[in-house]
């Protein structure tokens, strides 16, 4: 994907906050406006979204009205991944130079709570106790480590890891570490995930700015170009989330679709990644998402964690920040957060955490349900 | 007084419960709940389909606290957890998602019975939903 690049990031950190959830969108992109030195005036066209918080083109309440087109967004929890990938688009097409990517929001406490109706199901599905999103990622989760003969333990290696990097990301949420023992003591919620092994709704809000690649040496010393850009959706028989029932022949997932072409868009294979975000909504997702974005093949996780190779030093840090484990999860922004965090791990801001061997190519997946994947590939710009 | 919980899902007969699902007579495709177009080939050609009897567990996972409303058992104490899982009705193509009735954990493989759960809410209604009762013991 040629011609477009990130020159602006900023982050309202995630967690508990006594503002609203617009105010903190607000207080991203006055961040990354800030980062690319850039004002709000200068930002031709904007896309956001947010699942609790209100509509994204409010921000003009709170940044100005300047007459630009807002588009607001809203593809669950894969929202940050499609507000990118189409102010990607807009610079492509021409429509601008420079545009925004917004998210935010601010869930209230507990699990998200999901009405029948509006998922096309019958009352039944709730009435009967089958409608809650920790017995799908349970069974997904239990099936996947059947088929390939991995070990439940892999789980509690995937969280203590989050935990690990959450406690060495000062803006993360989750600042406290955890040993796998502490995991496994954890209340079950579904078997076999354990309350810690599970990311909460939370607030926050995460913003972008992207501009025509000719442009971004004005903005930023060091660019970072957007090698690929890809939402898409799954294949039927896919295993998604509220399905009363499937059919017993798999289709491809949202991810394995969008991790493909995304590759292929940037030039690059799995091999060439040195930083990568994969969705974490609980530790089996990670597990998962190494295989479905063709980082390993199904099986090799186990041999993956012992080597260490997806921790800050292995062959593949992923989620340095500690991922939505350790940060939790306002959806509208969670995508975004999972750029943001390559961009600094990329422009060797990463403090801490930071991947060592100056990290070239990043790569981030926001998985939302019922099906939809965004991928982003990210370089460095020489 | 005891009520179907959905009259469109399930049929509760003198022989047993029955699961109302349909099968498309283009490609073959089963669908639960009845479908009226097949989700797989969208052709319109859909007949129905009766699930009785036997299905295989194909994955499954526990429900260790309580769901909040519109589970319909949601304000009883103290909760007690159970368990759901996909089966496959024996010479279907679909996996049925259903609470599992059973004393212990779970074994993916395991045979499993059609069969009734009623579930009782605050006030005072007797639901009876489906269920898959283990036969393996």
């Amino acid at each position: 994907m040629s011609g477009v690049a990130i020159v602006g990031v900023g982050l309202s950190p995630f967690g508990r906050s006594s503002m609203s959830g617009l105010q903190q969108g607000a207080v991203a992109v006055r961040a990354a406006l800030e980062d690319a030195g850039l004002q709000w005036t200068d930002i031709q066209c904007a896309y956001g979204g947010s699942q609790d918080a209100g509509n994204a083109d409010a921000l003009a309440n709170l940044l100005g009205h300047t007459g630009i087109h807002f588009t607001n967004i809203w593809n669950g929890c894969a929202t940050g991944g499609s507000a990118i990938s189409a102010a990607a688009n807009a610079i492509r097409a021409g429509e601008a130079d420079i545009a925004l990517a917004v998210g935010f929001d601010k869930h209230p406490r507990g699990a998200f709570a999901a009405k029948p109706s509006d998922w096309g199901i019958g009352d039944w599905y709730g009435e009967s106790g089958l409608m809650l999103t920790t017995q799908f990622f349970g069974m997904k989760i239990n099936r996947y480590l059947h088929d390939h003969a991995l070990d439940p333990s892999i789980l509690a290696q995937v969280s203590r890891k989050a935990y690990a990097n959450g406690a060495i990301t000062p803006h993360a949420w989750r600042q406290q570490t955890f040993t796998e023992a502490d995991i496994n003591q954890s209340d079950m919620l579904s078997y076999p995930l354990r309350k810690l092994m599970f990311c909460s709704p939370a607030e926050g809000g995460a913003a972008i700015i992207l501009c025509r690649s000719s442009l971004a040496k004005d903005f930023h010393s060091t660019p970072i170009t957007l090698r690929a850009s890809v939402v898409r959706g799954r294949e039927f028989g896919s295993f998604e989330v509220f399905s009363p029932s499937l059919p017993t022949a798999r289709g491809r997932s949202a991810t394995e679709i969008a991790s493909v072409a995304a590759f292929e868009q940037a030039g690059v294979g799995p091999g060439d990644i040195d930083v990568a975000q994969l969705q974490d909504t609980e530790a089996g997702a990670e597990i998962i998402h190494l295989a479905e974005n063709g980082f390993c093949e199904h099986g090799e996780q186990g041999e993956w964690l012992k080597q260490g190779h997806t921790e800050i030093g292995g062959k593949l840090p992923v989620n340095t920040d500690g991922g939505c484990i350790a940060n939790g999860e306002p959806v509208g922004a969670s995508g975004l957060r999972q750029v943001i965090e390559v961009c600094w791990q990329l422009r060797g801001q990463g403090g801490r955490r930071q991947v060592p061997c100056q990290p070239r190519l990043g790569y981030t997946q926001v998985y939302g349900a019922p099906g939809i994947s965004g991928v982003n590939i990210l370089e460095r710009a020489r | 007084m005891t009520i179907c919980i959905d009259d469109s899902i399930l049929d509760i007969t003198n022989s047993g419960p029955v699961l109302r699902a349909s099968r498309c007579r283009a490609c073959g495709h089963d669908s639960f709940p009845v479908s009226e177009r097949c989700q797989r080939c969208m052709a319109e050609e859909i007949e129905p389909l009766a699930i009785v009897g036997r299905a295989q567990l194909w994955t499954w996972t526990s429900q260790d606290f309580c769901p909040k409303s519109p589970y319909l058992e949601c304000d009883k104490k103290p909760f007690e957890s159970y368990y759901v899982g996909y089966l496959n009705p024996l010479n279907t193509s679909v996996l049925i998602e259903s609470r599992l009735l059973q004393p212990g954990q779970p074994v993916i493989g395991d045979l499993y019975e059609l069969t009734t759960l009623n579930l009782l809410p605050e006030n005072g209604a007797v639901v009876t939903t489906f269920a898959y009762r283990s036969i393996a013991i």
